[in-house]
């Protein structure tokens, strides 16, 4: 039976991008912020085959979409409570605290927020199915992780059979 | 009692009014009650048919059997269906986002309404003063307007979300399935 197409080295950004589609970035928002995150996360779960790329591609994806939500949460709130209020020809702009406006803006902050709070459920979601998919093939011989210990055993035992000889 | 002659008009006048006529036309009709094609299924479309195909492979990996490969392109069907449904998402956030004054409708109403009671004084040949200019041309920028777009097309976002969840549920099930044939 196949055992999917597994790897020791992490997709490369073009092969990245060809499987899972462009980072999903706005204007104003840096590609080198986005690829750090990946790599970041990346780095912790080590993703050994194609479907853990997949889940990890989600992963980012989401926390992205999450930090932006969060980000946009907070400036709404600060546009929302705060308001330019102008008193007539010759003076200024003030700046005032006004619950009015802030009340009428809850609906759309409630909005984001429970966007934000899907996308994090979906972000976990993600990470679960990738400690799912490594917990099916744990305890099956030959699998990735017990191959290696496996080799390595062997490894170590040849070493201590040749220093023996 | 509609007479003999009514009927035979009526007819020949539905005869000609068809719909469209031209190969163009007709194409173009075709898709009038296409909004974005989500709900269509991956594999009608050939181009998008081929890309399931070489990521089911990828996934397979070289020595899969045709039962596994049918496995890994309900799981790659199911993430190209997740990448239509962010991508359509992604553009339309990016197309709103590239208007220059893109706000809430009521804004813009009460911005109407403002030049109205200006206009209405007989203010109307004296040039506007800086601060109603200020207050006239400013949208929201940067993030409040990524959130004006999201709530003033709530909607739509919501019905792509429900997309994305069933998409993200078949993956979920189809990599389930995967993984137990290949214990």
């Amino acid at each position: 039976m196949s055992t999917g197409e597994s790897r020791s080295k992490p997709l490369i950004r073009t092969e990245r991008w060809a499987v899972f589609g462009l980072p999903p970035l706005l204007d104003g928002e840096e590609l080198k912020d986005y690829e750090a995150l990946y790599a970041e996360i990346s780095e912790a779960v080590k993703p050994g085959d194609i479907l853990e790329d997949i889940l990890i591609c989600d992963f980012v994806d989401l926390s992205w979409d999450i930090l932006r939500l969060r980000r946009m949460k907070a400036k709404l709130i600060d546009a929302s409570a705060v308001k330019r209020f102008y008193h007539g020809p010759g003076e200024q702009f003030v700046d005032r605290f006004d619950a009015q406006t802030l009340s009428q803006d809850l609906d759309h902050i409630e909005q984001i927020e429970h966007m934000a709070a899907v996308a994090e459920v979906r972000r976990n979601n993600a990470l679960r199915e990738i400690e799912r998919h490594r917990a099916t093939f744990s305890d099956v011989p030959g699998r990735n992780v017990q191959q290696i210990e496996e080799g390595q055993i062997v490894d170590a035992e040849s070493v201590e059979e040749n220093d023996r000889t | 009692m509609i007479s003999e002659t009514k009927i035979r008009a009526n007819r020949r006048n539905a005869r000609d009014s068809s719909g469209p006529r031209t190969a163009n036309g007709r194409a173009r009709s075709a898709r009038n009650a296409l909004r974005h094609g989500l709900s269509l299924r991956v594999r009608s479309n050939p181009a998008l048919s081929e890309v399931v195909e070489t990521l089911a492979r990828k996934i397979a990996g070289p020595t899969a059997n045709a039962e596994i490969l049918e496995l890994t392109r309900a799981i790659a069907e199911a993430q190209i269906d997740l990448r239509r449904v962010r991508n359509a998402r992604q553009q339309r956030l990016a197309t709103a986002y590239a208007q220059p004054f893109y706000e809430f409708r009521t804004a813009t109403w009460k911005k109407v309404r403002l030049m109205k009671l200006y206009l209405t004084r007989k203010l109307a040949d004296t040039p506007l003063p800086d601060y109603l200019v200020k207050v006239v041309t400013a949208t929201p920028q940067g993030l409040l307007k990524v959130a004006t777009i999201l709530s003033r097309e709530a909607k739509w976002f919501r019905a792509m979300d429900r997309y994305e969840r069933r998409a993200l549920s078949r993956r979920k099930f189809a990599i389930r399935a995967f993984d137990e044939a290949r214990r």
